[in-house]
């Protein structure tokens, strides 16, 4: 054993990297970008491992979910909102089962630090049927990363791990196995599975559905009995808390017993537990982050008689936003300090575009197109450049999903709406943008499209792009868009009053339009220069 | 039931600055000195020149990774109006260490809001005890601009219980090694420069 500082993140990447994983898959997206990076850092070592970035959160999960069809485990990892586009194969290899153990780890983010909203994937977890673990903390995290393998192939299922955003971005130390404690490298795949159980044509699903639900009393009785679900009898008021939720009780608690406690780390619910506390209390706190969801079961449609349930649905906690240790005090009534010099006059620090930006000098140059055009519509995307929303561009009406953006503006235009614009990155392009524009480019939709291609996945930290540059080029005019209406500028000051004019002609165009803005991220154009200390040391990005 | 509350510690600031290198230390030496540690930080959008917050707790016994409001014992800031924003996490006998460098919002340079004129009184009333320190300009006199942070950490490092030789390890295993002796002389002067502003 040693111990080590890590986030919550890292310690589920070194968990999968002890627990003799044959590879990870992920999309970039806050905040659980930094249990691939983990693991891909350490993935060249003695017993390298396979640690590419993929394109989207649906082909991570399916390549995770083909590496665990050939014998081998795998760890897929992504933010709560990529859940939604792995939701296909998710719910389905709940029937397909494993081979070797797959566990799909999820970060949900409430008070949406960096997230368009703060779904709660424990709903998930429960659609697919599966076992959730939700550590409290570090060393849960990384004991949970292990033994979710073991379960996984034990119950030939996957497994969800959940984690929120504080404990996600959260460092503690944890202990950890030394590399002679780790347990040996198996040279050979476990043997190749029954393809009738991942073949799902309905005869075969509704076999493996069958036995989905015959597993469920078998994931109870794990759940039972999982010594991680902590219960302490003691008060006639009780807590049941889960995961991160549990720290900020204790804290709240300050060490006083008088209260009766149920700390839930495994789903489905630990039933019997959860009835005990109930039969010994009077009055019952709820303290989960994220959605009501054990408040809810608990309360069903009838409510519990004669016991009071508190929470989110009752009101003695926030229904939205993070749970905070002053929050938690309050609503179970304990002493807090409370601040009351709050300095409201301050001017805010939102996040804004960096001084030097490409995606700046496209917006300025959009907004002088389109000045003429008051019924433009700019349809944009996940990425920086959402932040062409705030001033002084505000030139930006829509961020929903990643890829919506071309889609969208498709509907719109087919709405008769003109001028139709999108701005989308070119990583957002890749993960999901090139579907929707191969039927925009068939119908020549009377639209302008905007690729910005900084060669990078900026807002998460730089990481590598699928296709940039000529590559993403050669990409355009294979899904169809027409050579003589795709466009390339440099977003630069200099090449402003030229860029202003290509876009008026692309925008005047009734049909198809491309416009790729290339110039790279200055972010990792500085990196590529400090990391190469005999490149020019001119700034190429600011272009002066 | 007597029982050692965790001390806390904020950092404020911009993103860009070292942050959360600075709460790594911290947290580094509070490990060193056999304390639980946790600490949190902020990744993603809100680093986009926006405002930046880490927080380190640390003690015999450590749950919420969150600072409660009002319990802080420091509260150190590399910017000056971030350092007002984050007052509410301080306790009233805390220690606030501010560096007087001002980064405007983008709010500020479009001509939209403005930089409090008076921000240094404003500091000098919010803040009880107060070290405030041109943490850039000894940055600079240490070898770099771009140890700011760890000026900042040395001056914190007089509001805390922890030992000077765990500090020193700290700072050495969390910086490359070519920069070790700079991040120490930063250290140094920081941790120097608080003791003298104390006493005057």
């Amino acid at each position: 054993m040693k111990l080590e500082l890590l986030l919550g993140d890292e310690a589920i990447g070194l968990g999968a990297l002890h627990a003799r994983i044959g590879g990870a898959f992920s999309y970039p997206g806050t905040p659980a970008t930094e249990i691939f990076e983990f693991i891909e850092e350490h993935s060249r070592g003695p017993h390298p491992i396979a640690a590419r970035w993929s394109a989207n959160e649906k082909v991570a999960y399916e390549e995770a979910l083909g590496m665990s069809y050939a014998g081998r485990r795998a760890i897929v990892s992504m933010k709560h909102v990529g859940l939604n586009v792995a939701a296909d194969p998710f719910i389905n290899s709940a029937l397909t089962g494993v081979n070797g153990g797959l566990v799909v780890v999820v970060a949900d983010d409430p008070g949406m630090h960096s997230s368009q909203n703060e779904q709660d994937s424990r709903y998930f977890g429960e659609f697919a049927q599966i076992p959730v673990l939700e550590p409290g903390n570090q060393q849960q995290a990384y004991d949970f990363a292990r033994e979710a393998f073991e379960l996984s192939e034990k119950f030939n299922l996957p497994v969800m791990i959940r984690v929120v955003t504080r404990l996600a971005h959260s460092r503690a130390n944890v202990r950890v196995l030394s590399e002679d404690e780790l347990p040996p490298v198996s040279s050979e795949p476990r043997p190749r599975p029954d393809p009738n159980h991942w073949t799902l044509v309905p005869s075969n699903a509704r076999r493996r559905f069958r036995r989905l639900l015959t597993m469920q009393p078998v994931l109870v009785e794990w759940s039972e009995k999982s010594a991680q679900n902590e219960l302490r009898l003691s008060g006639r008021r009780g807590i049941i808390a889960a995961g991160l939720a549990g720290n900020y009780v204790r804290e709240a608690l300050g060490g006083r017993g008088d209260f009766s406690m149920l700390h839930v780390a495994t789903y489905p619910l630990p039933t019997e537990k959860i009835r005990s506390l109930v039969g010994h209390c009077d009055e019952i706190f709820v303290v989960e982050e994220g959605y009501p969801f054990i408040e809810k079961r608990l309360n069903g449609v009838l409510g519990v008689p004669g016991k009071a349930i508190r929470g989110k649905l009752d009101g003695v906690l926030p229904p939205d936003g993070e749970l905070t240790p002053d929050a938690v005090a309050a609503a179970l009534g304990l002493p807090f300090r409370q601040v009351t010099s709050a300095i409201e006059d301050l001017t805010g620090r939102p996040p804004a575009l960096c001084r030097g930006c490409p995606h700046a000098d496209t917006f300025k140059a959009i907004i002088d197109a389109t000045a003429g055009h008051p019924g433009t519509i700019l349809f944009s995307d996940i990425g920086c450049y959402t932040l062409g929303v705030l001033p002084p561009y505000k030139a930006v009406h829509s961020c929903v999903d990643m890829g919506s953006s071309i889609a969208m503006a498709h509907g719109a235009a087919q709405a008769g709406a003109h001028p139709v614009l999108c701005t989308i990155g070119d990583s957002t392009f890749t993960h999901s943008g090139m579907t929707p524009l191969i039927g925009a480019a068939r119908a020549d939709a009377d639209m302008t499209v905007f690729i910005l291609d900084n060669a990078t996945v900026a807002m998460t930290g730089g990481q590598q792009t699928m296709a940039a540059g000529e590559q993403l080029l050669n990409l355009l005019k294979g899904l169809g868009v027409p050579e003589g209406h795709l466009h390339v500028i440099e977003p630069l000051a200099k090449n402003h009053e030229q860029n202003v004019a290509l876009l008026s002609r692309a925008i005047n165009h009734r049909g198809l339009s491309v416009i790729v803005a290339q110039r790279e991220c200055i972010h990792t154009r500085r990196k590529a220069v400090t990391e190469k200390p005999a490149a020019k040391a001119a700034c190429a990005s600011c272009g002066q | 039931m007597s029982r050692v509350a965790p001390v806390s510690v904020v950092l404020a600031g911009v993103g860009g600055q070292g942050i959360v290198l600075a709460s790594t230390i911290v947290a580094r030496a509070a490990i060193l000195a056999g304390f639980q540690v946790k600490t949190n930080e902020v990744h993603g959008m809100a680093q986009r020149g926006g405002s930046v917050i880490a927080q380190v707790r640390y003690g015999p016994e450590v749950h919420s990774p969150l600072v409660s409001e009002g319990t802080a014992c420091v509260l150190a800031s590399l910017e000056q109006i971030e350092a007002l924003r984050n007052a509410n996490y301080l306790a009233p006998e805390g220690l606030a260490v501010v560096s007087r460098q001002r980064a405007l919002p983008a709010t500020v340079s479009a001509g939209r809001a403005v930089y409090p004129a008076d921000v240094e009184a404003r500091l000098r009333r919010t803040f009880n005890r107060l070290i405030y320190l041109d943490a850039e300009g000894m940055a600079v006199r240490c070898g770099s601009v771009r140890v700011a942070n760890v000026v900042v950490l040395g001056a914190l490092s007089t509001g805390l219980d922890l030992p000077a030789d765990t500090w020193h390890a700290a700072v050495s295993s969390c910086v490359p090694e070519k920069y070790r002796e700079l991040n120490i002389r930063a250290f140094q002067a920081g941790r120097e420069g608080a003791t003298s502003a104390a006493s005057s």
